[in-house]
């Protein structure tokens, strides 16, 4: 310990940067593959999930069943998932889409089917007071208020996407889960260590993105909440 | 008995609550603390069992700087009703009632029957025991929160706002029911509100609050009579003698039964059907010691006759004429009048 | 959909043809799993319980475990490679890390949880600390912990296969295994076992909630 040289952690450091020089176009390329396979898969899931959730919302007996079915859902371990759909279709990004749809579906639907419910009574009483249809009531009244309790559910969903696509480098569908499958058979620990700061940049950065949308929202409708700084800046750019 | 003595308090954010607040709460009576919401009362209140720590001045639970005694020993004898009532949602209103019993070690026949006791005393049907508070309507959250302060019979009872949040009927039928009881145990009460109709009805005596300051402390009647400022006079609020009538009872006003209104009384009926039994009160003449003025005013307005009989026991001890009333009232005037 | 269900009973016979070491797969897969579920929980309550009673303690441990909770479980197990090795000592310490934060976050906010005015009326009735730790913080913020508990509990099955990778064992053997020899059969058989041991965990458990629990207060589902 006390022999080891003063520059010892700046050459730690350094391997590190080194790495990270030496791969930027290839770590650029696997983050947006990375991307990708979350944003297709959060393009089709969302819109689904949310409206399953407020489908169930008409009926107690569909809520549970879907829920319950969501449930079910994620307890498939993803790495068998992703093998089970690849004799369907085929190697890469689709089978790993397709279960990580599925993964996405509980949350979102959960917090669509809370939020919905869990709008005031007397609210939605006043909505029909005014002569709104039903129609009008969720997309005026509910939808808005549940709003951001739906894009908490969607940031949950998110993180669970971007940790599960790692994953999918398994079965080809590439992403930064390469780096961390090739790191582990080479013993290559910066490799490692890299492709695990970068994955979780990117699902922080998603998720800190919904999580200011879902600030914002929430202002909208009035609430008072402890704003993080790029709520107030866009909140004050939008006033 | 509890005294303040020069009270401040100022929060840590640098709000000063109340400030250089002084009062006593004789020991066994009620005492009100009222004033518009934000003055204090709530702080103060809190003062009592140490939840909060005066910054400046002392306050005394019989004789003792209170911060000379154990904290958790004085909340254990201080039965405390605050002001959003927090129940325990996970326990049954049996075991909500039974919490300060259980703390302080009784066994489970004493707990058993005190819980009985006051679930009966509160009026609420013995079937609420195995409840949870959840499934409680809010004048029987109330109950329970009066119940569970009073389980361990401490000396002395804080209660924040107890009937705030119900609706008019609700609170003027817990009022009564409280009043009752209040004559049952010999507790002192510290009472908090911001209506003055509560205050007048419930208090011994009355602290009224501004901003963070005690700006009167007297018995009912004497605030009635003599605010002693405009904020005080604003805050009891235009019909100031019909309240005074109202806290008034008949006995100091009547005149002797052998007067002027001998004949009109006579033969009268003696069953004297008060207000506060709960009949409409219309149907006999005759008063109650007890009635108030108020009362009195109200049927003799709607009675064929000039005068009305106060029985007691069945036997007349005084009348009660429109003149009675018109008279006390303007020497009370006149007395206000001479003393200013 | 005939060919799914082709395959799970292929699946299964191919289960049941292999039992013996089916067994010792999942006694493997169940090892990494309890050992460190238990120790997340042992840990994670007692320290969520404290840090909760620190309010400088709360933020930040709060902002760490989310930010931690973004960390993909392929990478802690991955992680635990070069810090610890291979096999299956690393692998349950990177589970135990993985299973840590949900349940430490979630003792955290059910205790937060507890509406002010009930602890309020607890202090003024003279419960000391514990008294009211134990008595109202706890058994009130028990839905949270326990949604905490499950959710960390069902991840952690599935995130056991990925142990395999490090050489960790368990059933993420048949599947990997048999996503590389394009054996379906072997995959299936790997992945029912582990669904049917997450849904079971975690029906045990929400029957040990209403066991503890045995109260009025409705299992309230988390949101976010
Ligand atoms: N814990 C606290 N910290 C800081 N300020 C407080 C606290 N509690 C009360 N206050 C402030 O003290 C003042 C008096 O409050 P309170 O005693 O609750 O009044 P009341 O019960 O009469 O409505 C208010 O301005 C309130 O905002
Ligand atoms: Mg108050």
């Amino acid at each position: 310990m006390l022999s080891s040289p003063p520059s010892a952690p700046l050459e730690f450091a350094s391997s590190y940067v080194q790495y990270v020089v030496e791969n930027a176009g290839e770590l650029i390329e696997l983050l947006i593959e990375h991307a990708l396979i979350t944003a297709q898969t959060v393009a089709i899931a969302a819109p689904l999930a949310v409206t399953l959730g407020v489908a169930i919302t008409y009926n107690d007996r569909a809520a549970t069943v879907v829920l319950w079915l969501a449930g079910i859902a994620m307890t498939i371990p993803s790495l068998a998932l992703f093998g089970l759909l690849v004799p369907f279709l085929g190697i890469g990004a689709p089978p790993v889409i397709f279960t990580l749809i599925l993964y996405s579906q509980l949350p979102v639907i959960r917090n669509t089917y809370v939020g919905l419910t869990g709008v005031d009574e007397a609210i939605t009483e006043a909505g029909r007071g005014l002569g709104m249809t039903q129609r009008q009531r969720l997309r005026n009244i509910q939808i808005p208020i549940a709003l951001p309790i739906i894009l908490a559910g969607l940031r949950n969903a998110v993180v669970i996407i971007v940790g599960v696509a790692a994953v999918g480098a398994f079965i080809g569908a590439g992403g930064l889960g390469e780096l961390i499958f090739s790191g582990i058979r080479e013993g290559d620990t910066v490799a490692i260590v890299v492709a695990t700061i970068v994955v979780s940049l990117l699902a922080l950065a998603a998720d800190y993105t919904l999580a200011t949308v879902e600030q914002l929202l929430r202002l909208r409708n009035g609430d008072d909440i402890e704003r993080k700084v790029s709520t107030r800046l866009v909140w004050r750019a939008l006033a | 008995m509890i005294e303040f003595e020069n009270v401040t308090k100022t929060y840590s954010d640098g709000t000063t609550a109340i400030e250089n607040i002084s009062f006593s709460v004789e020991g066994g009576t009620t005492t009100v603390l009222v004033g518009p919401s934000g003055c204090g009362k709530t702080t103060t209140m809190k003062l009592v069992n140490r939840l909060e720590d005066p910054t400046d001045g002392v306050v005394y639970v019989d004789g003792t700087d209170n911060r000379d005694l154990d904290e958790i020993e004085l909340r254990r004898n201080t039965g405390y009703v605050i002001q959003e009532i927090g129940l325990f949602d996970h326990r049954t209103v049996g075991e909500n009632i039974a919490t300060v019993p259980e703390l302080v070690g009784w066994d489970d026949e004493r707990i058993d029957e005190r819980v009985a006791e006051l679930i009966d005393l509160m009026g609420l049907s013995r079937d609420f025991r195995d409840q949870y508070p959840m499934e409680l309507s809010g004048g029987q959250r109330q109950r329970v929160g009066v119940a569970r302060a009073l389980a361990a019979d401490p000396e002395v009872l804080l209660m924040d706002e107890p009937f705030g949040a119900l609706d008019p009927i609700t609170r003027e039928r817990l009022q009564n029911e409280f009043l009752d009881i209040q004559e049952r145990i010999d507790t002192t009460i510290l009472f908090v509100t911001h209506d003055i109709n509560e205050a007048l009805k419930m208090g011994d005596r009355i602290a009224i609050f501004d901003v963070g300051e005690v700006v009167q402390y007297d018995t009912p009647r004497e605030i009635l009579a003599n605010p002693k400022s405009e904020f005080v006079e604003d805050f009891i609020g235009e019909d100031r003698s019909f309240k005074q009538l109202d806290i008034t009872p008949v006995t100091e006003v009547m005149g002797p039964p052998d007067g002027e209104y001998a004949s009109v009384i006579d033969g009268s009926d003696t069953d004297a059907t008060t207000a506060a039994d709960g009949g409409s009160g219309y149907e006999g003449k005759a008063l109650a010691p007890d009635d108030s003025v108020k009362n009195a005013l109200d049927r003799l307005l709607r009675s064929d006759t000039p005068a009305l009989p106060v029985v007691e026991n069945g036997e007349v001890i005084g009348v009660v004429a429109d003149e009675h009333i018109r008279a006390s009232f303007g020497q009370r005037s006149d007395a206000q009048r001479g003393a200013a | 959909m005939a060919g799914a269900i082709g395959t799970f009973i292929a699946g299964m016979q191919y289960l049941f043809s292999n039992f013996s070491e089916f067994l010792s797969l999942l006694q493997r897969h169940l090892a990494l799993v309890f050992i460190s579920e238990g120790a997340a929980i042992l840990i994670a309550v007692p320290l969520g319980v404290i840090a909760a009673r620190y309010d400088r303690a709360k933020g930040p441990i709060l902002s760490i475990g989310n930010v931690a909770q973004t960390v993909p479980p392929l990478a802690v197990l991955a992680l635990a490679f070069p810090l610890l090795g291979l096999g299956y000592r690393p692998s349950v310490v990177a589970l135990f890390v993985y299973a840590l934060l949900p349940v430490l976050t979630n003792t955290i906010a059910g205790i937060e949880s507890v509406d002010e005015n009930t602890i309020d009326a607890a202090r003024g009735m003279g419960m000391t600390e514990n008294e009211r730790l134990r008595e109202i913080q706890l058994p009130l913020a028990l839905p949270v912990i326990f949604a905490g508990i499950r959710t960390s509990t069902v991840i952690n099955v599935g995130t056991a296969y990925l142990a395999f990778f490090i050489g960790g064992g368990g059933l993420g053997s048949w599947v990997i295994s048999g996503i590389n020899l394009f054996n379906m059969p072997q995959v299936m058989a790997g992945a029912v076992a582990g669904a049917l041991l997450a849904i079971t965990l975690d029906l045990g458990l929400a029957a040990v909630e209403g066991r503890l629990s045995d109260s009025g207060v409705e299992m309230t589902q988390s949101v976010a």
